[in-house]
């Protein structure tokens, strides 16, 4: 089957460049497509979806964002959208809402990221330590964690942290007085709102997306130790290494690219995170709990719709996440060390 | 202390481990198991309820045979398998041709090409939700699991391809030039030597995939105009009404949604394994 | 299709018509021809076609029956089918974004009517007032239950099902407890406070509404006490809020909580729907909501509440001279700017909001009817009495299509309020705030 398939994108490399491709043929390949014409087929499958369905509604949503966009100049035959030139940007950034929502954003993804991270590598680790039967238990309670839909989980941890039926308060009355008093100085945790103020909101949302995540974390190490050749760890064996220094010597250096990857990956999905706040904060009503995703989506959605500012939230979004993950962009700009 | 106790305690240490984060894990979703199975006034309380005191086949019963809004949860069941399955089998097989070119060559524009998979990454979804719709209008796909489906494939594709690199980069070349000189084809070389050895990753990234393919809920909703063609996601906003939620069918709806993906996860786990197998044998 | 041409006959064989129909009468053609023929002189003119129907959430039986008899009559006067969507509450905001945006929309749509201005704004809706003038059904529609249809004199969809708001109490407990259903402001205080005493800490007595729908709860103090949210002025919203009708109604609302601890503090954003939980579950004793609770309340709480414990009564303005004007709610039909048929839509909007479907929908879905007639027969009924009562002074927010931002996308009176009651900011500095913010949003261009 994977034969026909190369014919068929030999046939189509042939007709585009069929003179050159004889002058680059490396002879000891023998299955036709010159060499650097590989590369190209291989990605235009890819390339053509990414580039339709991500890549023009992207040009797009940037332009709106230049623009007074309302449903009239988006319709079958629109309106003409007035160009505001930066005006819609200079209103985000003057806006009040903007620094909070930037700040929560920030600080939720930097707290988040990193102890998802912790979490999903240490249970990774676990797994790979674990018996069979221990590891397949562990690795179905992740996968359900993973699997349940975020809109019903979100309303799960709201119960959680309910503020009168809530398992949370419940159990930190069943704490020791004494010792509740001196970890968090208090005692009585009844009727203990959780999802009025930005700052416990944050708190809750927090939990619940490094519970939803670090599942993925966890199997994405898994899968990154399980291809580590089993014999370098003989030898660090036989050489009386410690598990710390197996770690830092061995797992560490040859997991740096998957967790490069999760890294750069949490950021931008933490940045993002909306279902879960959306719920937890009970909609669009608390602004102070707004982060800039809830933020672009209320502008954008809720009437009436602004698309231009909203698409400017989001357009500045993206840029931030460019400019935090910069030193990994430039990095791969730079060494172009991935290809072995 | 002799070393197989030492032995024993490391591993029943390991093991309570794996049960304090199995249990953190689980528990919220022990919760929506456990609320789909309360009555309502077990649901409908402030006090704090652990487990249901007249357990009660209600909720499950009245979405297996009432269906959601007229139509039967095997229908909604039906369309999101179409969808989640079709996105990870197409998305698998571009994710890893464009995986294998971006890993495996130097090539003008591939740098260009890995930012490109990172910013694309960066866009908040909600945002592109208009100009994506019209789009998939334009290409004849409205209304149409297709329609789902691709779209799904564009939003999974750039993270599968980023993250099947690392996992191909990470195969020896060595092993493929070996291949090579024994006179193996390039496309014979990729399926016996390459691909068992990624087999892992790509399970890993289908699992997300298929995940994500399976909840997303802002595309089901408008991309899709008749109602048995919606999804599962959509099917549960209809627990909501405008002025009360049934908390009870959401939460058995949502188990009987999470099933198929624990499912498809066991299944696929199996295929890890076998894989990591081959490619021992191979390498 | 032959359905269509079989049904859109004269009176006396619609009957039969739809007895063929039901009994899947699709297979005789032979009976068909005879009728069509006449049926084309007296003007099945869209049989045929079809008419896409949006309505929202999730249909129970009596909604089926309620469609399935609505379209089969429709069938009978124009020969066309309907094909009816049902779209989820959650997100119907963007099912008509995308449809408006795609074109793709459907024929007729049901709307909340506080709605209509802002899809008004995008052009969304059809002009229907030439429609709604030559239908003698809607001429009976009172006037003051088309404000927010009526944009700049023309109308823009019909009031389907009227909602407006009491105050729904534990009958129970006011019994228990001997407290009469409160005549002034004092007395609702009052009330609250003995019911948090005796029932616990952690019962709401009057439960504070700060989320989605605050403004619906808070109005009617601001009403009563002389206020109001904005007024359109020399061609430009300006807003009310610092004004002292204002200031008196929202510092009475925010005191509920702040001062008088009779609402929970720990429960700043919980909407109606939350509340209708928690009162469910036993722990609030008021609240202001629309008629529809009580089955919900009902079948949540499993029976517990059941109706014998629950009634309305209108809230009373601060001296308890009547009750204070409540916020007029309820359900609208649209014809889409988009649709294909306008005439036929139009066809479809008369039937449907038309006296015999218009009060059937209302009762239906648990909403007041908006004829005059039907409405008294609920006068008479104890559960109903307080919202026909109230129906009878509701008032409406701001008609700007602006304003659904400042009330929940915004949500400026409820940070608003927020902020007094965790003391960041005094009442005066609250409300001139959100005045300046409030004229901002509505001014909007």
């Amino acid at each position: 089957m994977m034969a026909q398939t190369s014919t068929v994108a030999r046939g189509g490399g042939n007709s585009s460049a069929p003179a050159r491709r004889r002058s680059h043929r490396p002879p000891r390949r023998p299955s036709g497509l010159p060499n650097w014409a590989v590369p190209y087929v291989l990605l235009v499958p890819g390339l053509l979806v990414i580039a339709i369905l991500l890549l023009y509604p992207l040009y797009q949503m940037v332009d709106m964002s230049f623009h007074k966009v309302g449903l009239r100049q988006i319709r079958p035959n629109p309106q003409p959208a007035e160009f505001l030139g930066m005006q819609n940007y200079s209103d985000v950034f003057s806006s009040d809402l903007f620094w909070t929502s930037l700040r929560n954003t920030v600080v939720f993804a930097v707290v988040t990221v990193a102890l998802t991270l912790i979490l999903g590598t240490l249970v990774g680790l676990l797994l790979n330590k674990l018996g069979r039967k221990m590891s397949t238990f562990l690795v179905v309670g992740i996968m359900a964690a993973w699997a349940t839909p975020p809109t019903a989980t979100a309303i799960i941890w709201k119960w959680l942290f309910d503020s009168d039926a809530g398992v949370v308060n419940w159990a930190l009355n069943l704490l020791p007085d004494g010792l509740s008093t001196l970890v968090f100085g208090r005692s009585d945790w009844s009727g203990q709102p959780w999802l009025n103020a930005p700052s416990t909101i944050y708190v809750v949302l927090v939990i619940a997306v490094v519970w939803a995540s670090f599942p993925f974390i966890a199997v994405s190490v898994l899968a990154g130790l399980k291809s580590i050749p089993s014999e370098l760890y003989e030898a660090a064996r036989v050489d009386g290494s410690t598990p710390a220094a197996t770690f830092r010597k061995i797992t560490f250096p040859l997991l740096k690219p998957v967790f490069s990857v999760l890294l750069v990956l949490s950021i931008i999905w933490d940045f993002k995170v909306f279902t879960q706040l959306y719920v937890l904060a009970g909609g669009t009503t608390n602004r102070e709990a707004f982060n800039l995703s809830l933020w672009a989506y209320t502008e954008a959605f809720s009437a009436p719709p602004k698309m231009g500012f909203g698409a400017a939230i989001a357009v500045i979004l993206t840029v931030i996440m460019l400019v935090i993950t910069a030193v990994y962009v430039r990095q791969i700009v730079r060494t172009e060390a991935d290809v072995r | 202390m002799n070393p197989r106790s030492v032995k024993w305690l490391k591993a029943s240490g390991l093991n309570a481990a794996a049960v304090v984060v199995f249990l953190f894990a689980v528990f919220p979703v022990y919760w929506m198991v456990a609320t789909a199975f309360k009555p309502n006034d077990e649901i409908f309380t402030t006090r704090f309820i652990p487990f249901p005191l007249a357990p009660t086949m209600d909720h499950v019963s009245r979405v297996l045979t009432k269906g959601v809004a007229g139509h039967s949860i095997w229908q909604y069941l039906f369309n999101s398998a179409v969808v989640a399955l079709g996105t990870v089998l197409i998305g698998a097989v571009f994710a890893l041709l464009a995986a294998t070119a971006v890993s495996r060559f130097r090539f003008r524009f591939r740098t260009s090409f890995l930012i490109l998979l990172l910013i694309v990454q960066m866009v908040p979804a909600e945002a592109l939700l208009i100009p994506l719709f019209l789009m998939v209008k334009r290409l004849g796909l409205y209304d149409q699991l297709l329609g789902l489906i691709i779209v799904n494939v564009g939003f999974t594709l750039p993270f599968a391809i980023w993250m099947l690199r690392t996992f191909v980069a990470a195969v020896p070349k060595e092993l493929e030039e070996a291949a090579a000189i024994d006179g193996a084809g390039r496309f014979i070389t990729f399926w016996r030597v390459l691909f068992p050895l990624v087999a892992p990753g790509l399970v890993a990234t289908s699992i997300f995939s298929f995940i994500t393919a399976w909840n997303e809920l802002v595309f089901a909703l408008t991309l899709i105009n008749d109602q048995g063609t919606y999804t599962m996601p959509v099917a549960l906003q209809f627990f909501t009404s405008q002025r009360s939620t049934d908390w009870g069918g959401i939460m058995a709806a949502s188990t009987l949604m999470t099933i198929p993906v624990i499912v498809f996860f066991l299944l696929v786990q199996r295929r890890m394994v076998s894989g990591l197998v081959a490619g021992a044998v191979k390498g | 299709m032959k359905f269509g041409k079989i049904a859109a006959t004269t009176a006396t064989t619609a009957v039969l018509a739809i007895g063929v129909a039901a009994c899947g009468g699709d297979s005789e053609p032979a009976k068909t021809d005879a009728p069509a023929a006449s049926a084309a002189a007296s003007g099945p003119k869209f049989a045929g076609q079809t008419l896409t129907v949006w309505r929202l959430g999730a249909p129970n039986d009596v909604q089926t029956k309620y469609m399935t008899d609505l379209d089969a009559k429709f069938k009978e006067q124009t020969g066309a089918e309907v094909n009816v969507q049902w779209i989820p509450w959650p997100d119907a905001q963007k099912k008509w974004t995308a449809a408006l945006a795609g074109g793709e929309g459907p024929d007729v749509t049901e709307f909340g009517n506080d709605q209509v201005a802002a899809w008004v704004a995008q052009d969304a809706l059809a002009d229907i007032t030439e429609i709604t003038k030559s239908a003698p059904d809607f001429q009976q529609i009172p006037q003051n239950l088309w404000g927010y249809e009526t944009i700049d004199g023309k109308i823009y969809a019909a009031p389907w099902g009227g909602g407006t708001r009491a105050v729904l109490y534990r009958k129970d407990w006011f019994d228990e407890l001997g407290i009469q259903a409160p005549k002034t402001w004092d007395e609702l205080v009052a009330a609250g406070k003995k019911i948090v005493e005796k029932k616990g800490k952690d019962v709401d007595g009057f439960a504070f509404n700060g989320g989605s729908d605050a403004n619906m709860s808070l109005s009617p103090f601001v009403w009563s006490a002389g206020g109001d949210f904005a007024a359109f002025e020399g061609g430009k919203w300006v807003g009310k809020l610092t004004e002292p009708g204002f200031k008196e109604g929202f510092q009475f609302y925010t005191d509920l909580v702040a001062k008088d601890g009779v609402s929970g503090k720990g429960r700043l954003s919980q909407n109606s729907v939350d509340i209708s939980q928690r009162f469910a579950a036993g722990k609030v004793g008021m609240y202001v909501t629309g008629g529809w609770d009580i089955a919900t309340i009902k079948e949540q709480s499993k029976g517990k509440v059941g109706e014998d414990k629950m009634a309305f009564f209108s809230l009373p303005n601060k001296e308890g001279s009547g009750p204070a004007p409540a916020f007029q709610g309820g359900n609208d039909i649209a014809i889409w700017k988009d649709a294909k048929n306008p005439e036929l839509a139009a066809e479809y909007l008369k039937l449907a909001a038309g006296k015999e479907f218009g009060t059937r929908y209302a009762k239906d879905g648990g909403l007041l009817p908006l004829y005059p007639d039907a409405l008294a027969e609920y006068a008479s009924d104890p559960v109903q009495a307080p919202f026909a009562e109230t129906f009878k002074v509701a008032k409406g927010f701001p008609a700007s299509p602006n304003w659904a931002e400042a009330n929940d996308t915004k949500a400026v009176l409820q940070n608003a309020a927020r902020a007094v009651i965790e003391g960041k900011k005094n009442v005066d500095t609250a409300l001139a705030d959100a005045n300046t913010e409030l004229e901002t949003i509505l001014n909007q261009q």
